[in-house]
């Protein structure tokens, strides 16, 4: 199969010290005589394939990386397909329980398949909505059209792989933008992603909920500054005390503009106007027309009003 | 030298599409004019003319009014245009989705430049705004500064909109050097406005003292300002209802001279604000630098305007019996009324001086590098 200008073989069956599997590659028959479960499970799916549908050469490829992961993990394997449901995906639910029967296969899709599906287990997402649990499958695989999101990228379990059944410009956008939360390795070409665990702490930062407590925890860390703002108030010569609340009110105003963002995600009406309030204090500080105690009143209502949010 | 201009609001027939000449003298001019005057902008009020003449124009020297040719957002495209050099602070009066345009095309030919919104508006008018239309989203999120003039509209605004709001009180300026160091107070309650205006309900006013007028035989009550025609029978009427106040009740008609007015804050012990709804008006500020116990409905602004009743007493809108008790229990209340009116003085000099407004307004906009 060409692979970045170069042919590799996909699945090897035939090399024992590939098959870190549970199913075996050879094994002797009681009365005599050699079989070879693992070619017969390859042999299966092979035929599924080219029996079922003429699939893109894009997804097949991916389907015998599958296989061959499967071959090389010895452990439980739980795999989630995302999207349009497949005749390989299908295949590949028949064959999974096979390297261990307590291997699961999911498919989380819109719409319920004509058919029965035995091996699958179906997960509905109303109006393409479902949160999906963080760090439960060795193996998603999106289907053409779908795109990879961060949530996506959690669930998988550490070193747990992404496949890509095709690689269009909207998915290609994606990854792109993925990139800039974390190097994207020469893996891709082959439609693969592999979550390493320091990735997962990045990623969780670019969520929507990693965002949010970010910018929570930004805005936390300059009002935490403020006593020692104020203590420096307290004992400076004027002119370093103009400096430091130049300094303070300028970080302050960032914040402020940090918490306009995300105020309708925080548990609190009021503190967007406290904390506006609190940058005025500074202000009129700053413009000799306020007082510390008016500064630190409003620090104390500030507080209580981060808490409560 | 920074430029800062404030140019009028196209197509709102309320501001006119100009500035008059009174308002030279209001927020709307002083803003431009103390930016000028304390920190060295070079102001220009941009808009139609809508006076004649500009006598007042004397007491804001250095502040320059440009007049646009036609009522129209071309016309004030055009001005930008030829302006764009100079003009780094764009001043907007009023938070009207007609200057949408304006404000995009300000950015696209001085990114740099900065924007400060006054909203100038009370909390019914807020909560018509369409402030999560993309187009006005977008407008708000290219102000530098955008403003309140009171704290329950700011409270308001902060809840509802996405941007952060500020708190830039509509201040007073001693433009006639006025002096409060010979107040001498009379029992007089004062109100000034549009005189019999629905806004005002001057009504509320003059029935609640009708109420309880015989047990306050020493006090007057003054209404300064125009009257309203449609006002006038009533006056007839109440005049008929109760001859004996003809000698109590006093309309002076309006007072034009500024320092005479100021004169009458300063006489009158109590100044009352009747209103069924206001923002932040400016008689405000004059009231309480007149040293006034300040009795008002509960309009958004009735919490600045007493200082939380620190220095005043707030009744529900339109309730002349609730007027009526606080006339008599306060006018009874030498002790209130007088630390009440030292209050507002010190309350007054504090939040509503314009030069400090003003100069919160420039760290605002500017930080550490304001002049």
């Amino acid at each position: 199969m060409e692979d970045g200008g170069q042919f590799s073989l996909l699945v090897d069956i035939r090399t024992p010290s590939e098959n870190r599997s549970r199913v075996h590659s050879h094994q002797f028959k009681e009365k005599g005589g050699v079989e070879f479960p693992l070619t017969e499970i390859v042999k299966e799916a092979t035929k599924n394939i080219f029996k079922k549908t003429p699939e893109s050469l894009a997804h097949v490829v991916t389907y015998f990386r599958i296989v061959a992961r499967l071959l090389k993990k010895p452990q439980i394997h739980s795999m989630l397909c995302i999207g349009n449901w497949s005749p390989l995906d299908e295949s590949l639910a028949e064959i999974l329980p096979q390297f261990n029967p307590v291997n699961k296969f999911y498919c989380l899709s819109e719409m319920r398949p004509l058919g029965k599906f035995p091996s699958v287990n179906f997960i509905f997402a109303e109006g393409g909505e479902f949160p999906l649990p963080e760090n439960k499958f060795d193996t998603i695989i999106l289907s053409e059209r779908q795109i990879p999101s961060l949530e996506m990228l959690l669930a998988v379990k550490d070193y747990g792989k992404i496949y890509f059944t095709a690689l269009n410009s909207s998915i290609e956008e994606s990854l792109q933008s993925l990139s800039k939360i974390f190097p994207l390795t020469a893996e891709l070409s082959l439609l693969e992603l592999e979550i390493l665990p320091h990735f997962r702490q990045e990623i969780k930062r670019h969520t929507p909920a990693g965002i949010l407590e970010n910018k929570k925890s930004e805005i936390i860390q300059v009002v935490s500054t403020l006593p020692d703002v104020i203590e420096k108030f307290r004992t400076l010569p004027r002119k370093k005390r103009t400096a430091v609340l130049d300094e303070c009110i300028s970080e302050i105003s960032r914040a402020e503009k940090i918490l306009a963002e995300i105020f309708p995600e925080l548990h609190s009406d009021t503190i967007k106007f406290n904390f506006n309030v609190m940058k005025e204090t500074l202000i009129d500080l700053r413009l000799d027309n306020g007082s510390l105690s008016r500064v630190d009143r409003q620090y104390k209502i500030l507080t209580q009003d981060f808490e409560q949010a | 030298m920074r430029g800062a201009y404030l140019i009028s609001s196209n197509g709102n027939p309320s501001i006119g599409g100009g500035w008059n000449n009174q308002q030279l003298l209001k927020d709307c001019g002083l803003v431009p004019y103390l930016l000028h005057k304390n920190h060295g902008f070079h102001s220009v009020m941009v808009g139609i003319k809508v006076d004649a003449d500009y006598p007042y124009l004397e007491y804001v020297r250095g502040l320059e009014l440009d007049f646009l040719p036609e009522d129209t957002l071309k016309a004030r495209i055009n001005y930008i245009d030829s302006h764009a050099g100079y003009i780094d602070l764009l001043i907007l009066y009023g938070a009207y989705p007609a200057y949408i345009p304006l404000v995009e095309h300000y950015k696209k030919i001085r990114p740099d430049g900065k924007i400060y919104l006054a909203t100038d508006m009370n909390i019914a008018w807020g909560d018509r705004i369409p402030h999560e239309n993309p187009a006005y989203k977008n407008f708000l999120h290219s102000c530098d500064v955008i403003a309140a003039s009171c704290r329950a509209t700011q409270k308001y605004l902060s809840a509802k909109w996405s941007v952060p709001v500020d708190l830039i009180r509509n201040g007073w300026y001693n433009f006639f050097k006025v002096k409060f160091d010979d107040v001498s107070k009379e029992n007089i309650i004062l109100t000034v406005g549009r005189i019999g205006s629905n806004q005002k309900q001057n009504h509320i006013l003059l029935e609640a003292f009708a109420k309880v007028a015989k047990d306050l035989p020493n006090w007057k009550v003054r209404l300064v300002g125009g009257i309203e025609e449609n006002f006038k029978p009533y006056i007839e009427k109440f005049f008929s209802a109760h001859p004996d106040l003809r000698e109590r009740v006093i309309f002076t008609g309006l007072i034009e001279n500024k320092s005479a007015l100021m004169e009458e804050y300063k006489r009158a012990k109590i100044f009352c604000l009747s209103s069924n709804f206001e923002g932040a008006p400016n008689v405000a500020a004059e009231a309480l630098f007149g040293g006034d116990f300040v009795i008002c409905s509960d309009v958004d602004a009735a919490g600045d305007m007493t200082d939380d009743e620190n220095c005043g007493k707030i009744f529900p809108i339109g309730n002349v019996d609730a007027l009526a008790k606080i006339f008599l229990n306060v006018c009874r209340d030498e002790k209130l009324i007088s630390n009440g009116g030292r209050n507002a003085r010190d309350y007054a000099r504090e939040q509503f001086d314009a030069n400090k407004i003003v100069a919160r307004l420039n760290y605002l906009l500017y930080g550490g590098d304001a002049n």
